[in-house]
């Protein structure tokens, strides 16, 4: 705390000063001609630290409280109280902010004093003990600072308040009262008024500063500080978002692709998906040997009518399917009936492949799926609402076209980009075209794309595929010397069978793709078993910026 | 699951009725059809021939929906099975995503002596056995002998 007197120019005068050039135009007089006085903080105690400023400075003229007239504590005030010490009424009206000063009498005084204060434009209130103790005023949990009203006097007071000891406040009481009159009036005056430049309108009055220690203590430190952590969070906070973004938006591309028909799930090995309920009640029952027979019209062209047969059954056949495939399957015990050799059957299919029961003619109710392959209706439905969507016979989907059925995760995008990757780095070498132009060429026309774009090197998996892997088509697979280590070999015996001269190149390198996928470990499903794996900070940490694993 | 129960019988019945030649067949327990006790000679003509060698065949529950798994309990020095306690074979039509419902245990049988015949060194589970088998014929077939006389009489 430090207090001094200020010489600063009526404000009438020069007219132009507001709080704002306190600093140009007040000065401080020279010490020869002047008071000053400084308090150090062990000599003061916080009595209240409601609204101390964030950087802990107070300053204002010093002054004290006008009670009311008719407050008993007037006359109690007075002998502590000079009756011209520096009021309110000796202050220029400007807003020049206030420190006040009152004697700590007794209870209801202070709260008169408190009360007066409260109207005010000042920034601090000083109490001290009338006892002229030169002893540093006791501490905050001092009983004598108590006002019986269980504290409440610091929260309803909108300021903050101190405390110093007796005797320095009787002093500042005492020069308080010394700097209130008239220029010519204040100790030095006349030395004062001889200063070039000052009116005799000009004031002197005592300035106090108040600094809180510690609360002041190195702002711009903390600042900084907050200022680097809310960066980063921002930055954290941008780095997360924009890669949920792009997650985001390779899973709507994936979906995409998958509603478009260039993908499926299940037979590319990325995530096994069941058929739901609906679709499989629309999948046509019908009694096996039976059905065939008895919906056939007579009809002059019977092969005609029963390829219109086969299309009306199935009404729920999706695109992609052509009619030949979905024809109803006809069995050797039709075969006594004169017409039964007309019909085209794509299969001939007399038991049930999962429960490997034989059908009955005109018995058996079979469900067929859209392949055109039959079952008994209780055998396919657990199986496809169970366990897989694809045939358990000829492995074809029997979802439609663009049906999804799940929801695309991120680790089903990454599966799907590696197996991209895959297919990418298959080459297959044409023997034809290697005998005539003795070159290898890079594979897999048509719809299937050789995406070189992405780069494999983040995918551990792909990283031990030597590059590029060659096959040749019309050998048979054992004796192909490919430079591979045996354990990482792509050559694998999941192949159904040796490959067969009569398959197209295409057709090659799709199996070849759908071998190395599977070389992976099967994921029943690959988010619950990375769900399994993975211990609790990285999963925050997944879900925060997910791709970064 | 009845109809599990039921395929399972049926394809029992068949394959003790019919089995492959070498391959004889029995439950592990009477009272459970899930665990089969497979008995395989070794085919003539390979390293293996002469040795008995003891698998045995676990069905799941959900059978046939999920795949039965094969293990040899006789020790084999084979490219495709595992030369450790579990002797689990590495069979392409047993793997999850290969797995067909329409896939029979008879087939699974023939699977696995064709693999005898014909071990798949691309495909190994055993590396060093797979570099023998294809480095040093003669002494692949010289050590898998000796392996079946020590393990499988």
């Amino acid at each position: 705390m430090y207090l001094c007197s200020l010489l600063f120019p009526n404000i009438e005068w020069p007219a132009s000063d507001t709080d704002k050039d306190l600093d140009r135009v007040v000065a401080r007089l020279r010490p020869n001609m002047s008071y000053s006085e400084s308090i150090d903080g062990s000599e003061f105690t916080i009595l209240s630290t409601h609204n101390i400023p964030a950087d802990g400075k107070m300053r204002g003229f010093l002054y004290v409280p006008d009670l009311l007239e008719s407050d008993p504590c007037v006359n109690i005030s007075k002998p502590y109280v000079p009756s011209n010490v520096t009021r309110q009424a000796n202050l220029p009206p400007t807003d020049f902010t206030l420190i006040a000063i009152a004697p700590w009498i007794n209870e209801n005084c202070t709260k008169s004093y408190l009360a007066a204060a409260k109207l005010d434009p000042m920034r601090a209130l000083i109490f001290y003990k009338p006892d002229n103790s030169t002893n540093p005023p006791p501490p905050i949990s001092d009983p004598q600072w108590n006002l019986h009203d269980g504290g409440r006097w610091k929260s309803s007071n909108q300021y903050p308040v101190f405390a110093v000891s007796g005797a320095m406040g009787a002093r500042m009481i005492y020069e308080s009262s010394l700097y209130s009159g008239n220029l010519t009036n204040v100790p030095h005056g006349h030395e004062i008024s001889e200063i070039p430049n000052i009116d005799v309108r000009d004031y002197v009055r005592i300035f106090t500063k108040i600094r809180v220690p510690g609360s002041s203590k190195t702002p711009g430190a903390w600042a900084y500080i907050f200022v680097i952590i809310a960066l980063l969070a921002t930055l954290l906070a941008l780095t997360s978002a924009s890669m949920h973004l792009l997650l985001h938006q390779r899973r709507k591309a994936l979906q995409n692709r998958v509603e478009r028909g260039e993908v499926n799930l299940e037979t590319l090995g990325i995530k096994r998906l069941t058929v739901p309920a609906t679709m499989l009640s629309k999948m046509p029952l019908f009694v096996y040997g039976h059905e065939g027979e008895k919906r056939r019209p007579v009809s002059d062209h019977p092969e005609k009518s029963v390829a219109a047969l086969g299309q009306q059954e199935i009404p729920a056949s999706p695109p992609g399917y052509e009619s030949s495939q979905i024809e109803v399957a006809i069995a050797e015990s039709q075969i006594g009936t004169s017409t039964a050799s007309d019909i085209h059957t794509s299969y001939s299919q007399p038991s049930c492949s999962i429960c490997l029961e034989e059908f009955q003619a005109n018995i058996t109710t079979v469900q067929q799926i859209p392949c055109g392959h039959i079952f008994h209706p209780e055998c396919i439905e657990t199986y496809l609402s169970n366990h897989s969507s694809l045939c358990p016979l000829c492995k074809r989907s029997v979802l439609p076209l663009g049906y999804c059925g799940t929801k695309i995760t991120n680790n089903m995008v990454r599966r799907e980009r590696n197996m991209r990757d895959l297919r990418s780095r298959v080459t297959v070498h044409d023997s034809t075209s290697e005998s005539e132009q003795g070159t290898e060429r890079s594979f897999l026309p048509g719809p299937i794309r050789v995406m070189t774009t992405f780069s494999s090197s983040r995918s551990r998996r792909n990283r031990r595929i030597p590059n590029p892997i060659s096959l040749q088509p019309h050998e048979p697979l054992e004796e192909s010397n490919s430079p591979i280590d045996p354990r990482e070999s792509l050559l694998g015996t999941q192949m159904p069978q040796p490959l067969t001269p009569g398959l197209s190149r295409r057709e090659i390198a799709q199996r070849r793709v759908l071998e190395l996928a599977r070389r992976s470990p099967l994921l029943e499903d690959i988010d619950s078993l990375h769900r399994r794996r993975i211990p609790a900070w990285r999963k925050t940490l997944v879900k925060a910026f997910p791709g970064f694993t | 699951m009845a109809n599990s129960q039921r395929r399972i019988t049926k394809e029992l019945a068949e394959v003790t009725s019919d089995p492959p030649a070498g391959v004889t067949v029995s439950l592990a327990n009477e009272s459970n059809v899930h665990e089969w006790n497979i008995m395989m000679d070794g085919p003539p003509g390979t390293p293996y021939a002469g040795g008995k060698f003891k698998l045995l065949l676990v069905l799941p529950t959900d059978y046939p929906f999920k795949a039965p798994t094969l293990n040899f309990k006789t020790k084999i020095w084979h490219p495709n099975v595992t030369f450790d306690e579990k002797g689990s074979m590495c069979l392409g039509m047993l793997k999850g995503d290969v797995w067909k419902p329409s896939s029979k245990i008879m087939s699974i049988l023939t699977a696995a002596q064709q693999l005898l015949v014909e071990p798949n060194p691309d495909d190994a589970v055993e590396a060093s056995i797979a570099q023998k088998f294809k480095e040093d014929k003669a002494g692949f077939i010289k050590e898998a002998q000796e392996y079946t006389k020590k393990y499988a009489n």
